[in-house]
């Protein structure tokens, strides 16, 4: 084994044994509430409206369909705490939790309001083309040219 | 065994077969007799619809392309084993190729030249674009003798200051996701799951096709049937052989299309004896990658469609002699950037490459007869280059939009959903399997139907070019 292949390993026993820490004391649900709340902070969201997300997202088996399987949930968790100065895939980390948010988004009134902050934030239902078609809101049906 | 002879058969139901079938009955006489075998079931788009909502289980018998073949690697390759085939989980996108893509090798010296030109496949592309009801743009990179018979998608505000720059070179992408209620179809409302349309915007054979293997009289068609090879004497193709049900099967023929895709194709070619050392070789797709542009004040809104808009930009130009050519696709589905005030002032481009076929990529029998092994040792040189230029050619032409950054995924998606170059057409019998007219060289009563055609992988979606053949092959084959 040379050295770099030593290193590599040796970070990725810490990062595991710290994602596996985390998750003793935090379940991957209540970061995802974290991380919702941090990113929206300031804006005018019911708190109840997290839980009823999170609760659609999980009766939906949105976590499986979207490929969010044990790695990319550990992914997620280490990454929230992790301080973000020039991570490895740290790009990655903000895409996929940029999708979670707009999920959230999307499943509220927020963007149908055109992104008015002064309105409060209303639960729809969780954002699902085949429940209810026809409302991606940044589409020419919402935004006429 | 099966004594009845029939006219005409057909492996597949997919859109090879399928327009090859429209042309065929379009000018058969009444007693014509046609065999369709398809390796899946039919599974109704309502049925489809209702499993996504989760309110049905998929049914046992729905066929996967997982498993339905053996390979080592890990590049995956995907289709849809049912009836309607692909069309039951395609995109769409249906821009025609451009004409130099059949000229590589005269133009840029790259790969090698299709045995047809862009004029000699015009006037099929229009006919396929009116089965389809194609929505697209007035002007177009491509030449075309006819409209399209849709209204094309609304662009982005993104998009329109791309056309404005480049004109042609950005356009409205051609799609055969209707803008409109048409037939039998809705008019797309940007839901973005086109895989499986929530309003049934998309073209497929079930909504479009269907009659043809449901009403008209003289075809048949079985279902749960794998066709793996066929009898072959003295250069005639007498019949296909089937499993079905777990029992072998024959079925003679006259004709035989092989519209399975570029993998069962070869497949059945090679567990048939064709001993060519084309058949199979060469197994390829497009590669993609994705760059987000983060965008300085400018709202991404007013998109139509998953896709608004292809940029041809650095898809046929001067460098395509020393790396691969770019189709871009500008993406509409509502993603989002993750800062408050600034949540859609980011636009999503995916860059689709063109590859070429390279022989240590290939498609070969197994110990199963009825599974393939696929053999793909990686993309072209000429791909890879394309993409390394990726970033440079964006920087130049993206330059037009108040652009904040722009990150590159850095990776290359795993697939296209695209299977091509297996079954290639050639003048000269050495360099390919089939002639110009989709005829095997060696057994010339079968015709090779499919993108295992194309000689050369051009950066466009493949499906109206290989519809397009169908079409232009069944008139060759049986008349004009």
């Amino acid at each position: 084994m040379n050295r770099r292949k030593f290193f590599r390993i040796a970070i990725l026993s810490v990062l595991g044994a710290m994602a596996a820490s985390i998750a003793a004391y935090y379940s991957f649900e209540s970061i995802i509430v974290k991380m919702l709340k941090n990113d929206l902070a300031g804006m005018r969201v019911n708190e109840g409206d997290y839980k009823k997300f999170m609760e659609e997202m999980q009766r939906t088996n949105f976590w499986k369909k979207n490929a969010f399987d044990w790695k990319r949930k550990s992914f997620l968790i280490l990454y929230f705490f992790l301080p973000k100065i020039g991570l490895p895939y740290q790009f990655k980390y903000y895409q996929i939790k940029g999708r979670i948010v707009g999920q959230f988004l999307l499943s509220t009134d927020f963007f149908l309001n055109k992104m008015d902050r002064n309105q409060p934030i209303k639960y729809i239902g969780l954002y699902d083309p085949y429940l209810r078609p026809c409302q991606n809101p940044f589409s020419n049906m919402h935004y006429a040219s | 065994m099966n004594n009845l002879k029939y006219d005409l058969i057909l492996v597949g139901t997919s859109f090879a077969s399928s327009f090859f079938l429209k042309k065929y009955l379009d000018r058969a006489p009444a007693t014509a007799r046609v065999l369709a075998i398809e390796r899946g079931m039919y599974f109704s788009y309502g049925d489809r619809i209702k499993a996504r909502k989760n309110e049905i289980p998929n049914p046992e018998e729905l066929k996967s392309h997982q498993d339905a073949y053996k390979s080592d690697s890990s590049k995956p390759w995907y289709f849809n084993p049912n009836f309607g085939g692909s069309s039951n989980c395609w995109t769409g996108c249906v821009p025609r190729f451009m004409p130099n893509d059949f000229v590589m090798k005269t133009k840029y010296g790259v790969g090698a030249d299709w045995p047809i030109s862009y004029d000699e496949l015009e006037p099929y592309y229009s006919q396929v674009e009116e089965i389809m009801a194609v929505a697209g743009p007035e002007v177009t990179p491509f030449k075309k003798s006819t409209r399209y018979l849709l209204p094309p998608h609304a662009l982005s505000t993104v998009d329109r200051i791309m056309q404005k720059h480049y004109g042609p070179l950005y356009i409205s992408q051609p799609a055969a996701r209707a803008t409109q209620a048409v037939g039998k179809r809705s008019g797309c409302c940007s839901s973005c799951t086109c895989d499986l349309c929530p309003v049934n915007a998309k073209f497929t054979i079930e909504n479009s096709l269907k009659h043809l293997y449901y009403e008209d009289p003289r075809v048949t068609w079985i279902d749960n049937a794998q066709a793996y090879a066929l009898r072959i004497e003295n250069n005639v193709a007498k019949s296909v052989m089937v499993k079905r049900n777990e029992k072998d099967e024959e079925f003679f023929g006259e004709t035989i299309g092989l519209g399975a895709n570029a993998i069962f194709n070869a497949h059945i070619l090679l567990n048939s004896g064709d001993t060519s050392a084309m058949t199979g070789a060469g197994i390829s797709e497009q590669v993609g990658t994705f760059a987000s542009v983060y965008l300085d004040g400018l709202e991404n809104v007013g998109g139509s469609s998953l896709i608004s808009a292809n940029g041809y930009m650095f898809y046929d130009f001067a460098d395509r002699s020393k790396y691969a050519g770019c189709l871009i696709e500008s993406m509409s589905n509502p993603y989002i950037r993750n800062e408050k005030d600034k949540w859609r002032q980011i636009a999503m481009f995916k860059f689709v490459f063109e590859d070429l076929p390279l022989k240590q990529n290939y498609v070969a029998k197994s110990n199963d007869l009825l599974k393939p092994e696929v053999v793909f040792e990686g993309i072209s040189e000429y791909a890879k280059e394309g993409i390394k230029n990726l970033e440079s050619n964006v920087k130049k032409y993206f330059s037009v939009l108040p652009v904040e950054r722009i990150e590159f995924d850095g990776y290359n998606q795993p697939t296209e959903f695209h299977i091509c170059s297996t079954t290639r057409m050639s003048a000269d019998p050495k360099e390919g399997v089939i002639d110009k007219h989709l005829v095997h060289h060696q057994y010339r009563n079968v015709v090779v139907l499919g993108s295992g055609a194309f000689p050369t992988i051009t950066p466009s979606n493949p499906t109206l070019t290989l519809s397009a053949l169908s079409l232009m092959a069944a008139e060759h084959y049986f008349g004009g």
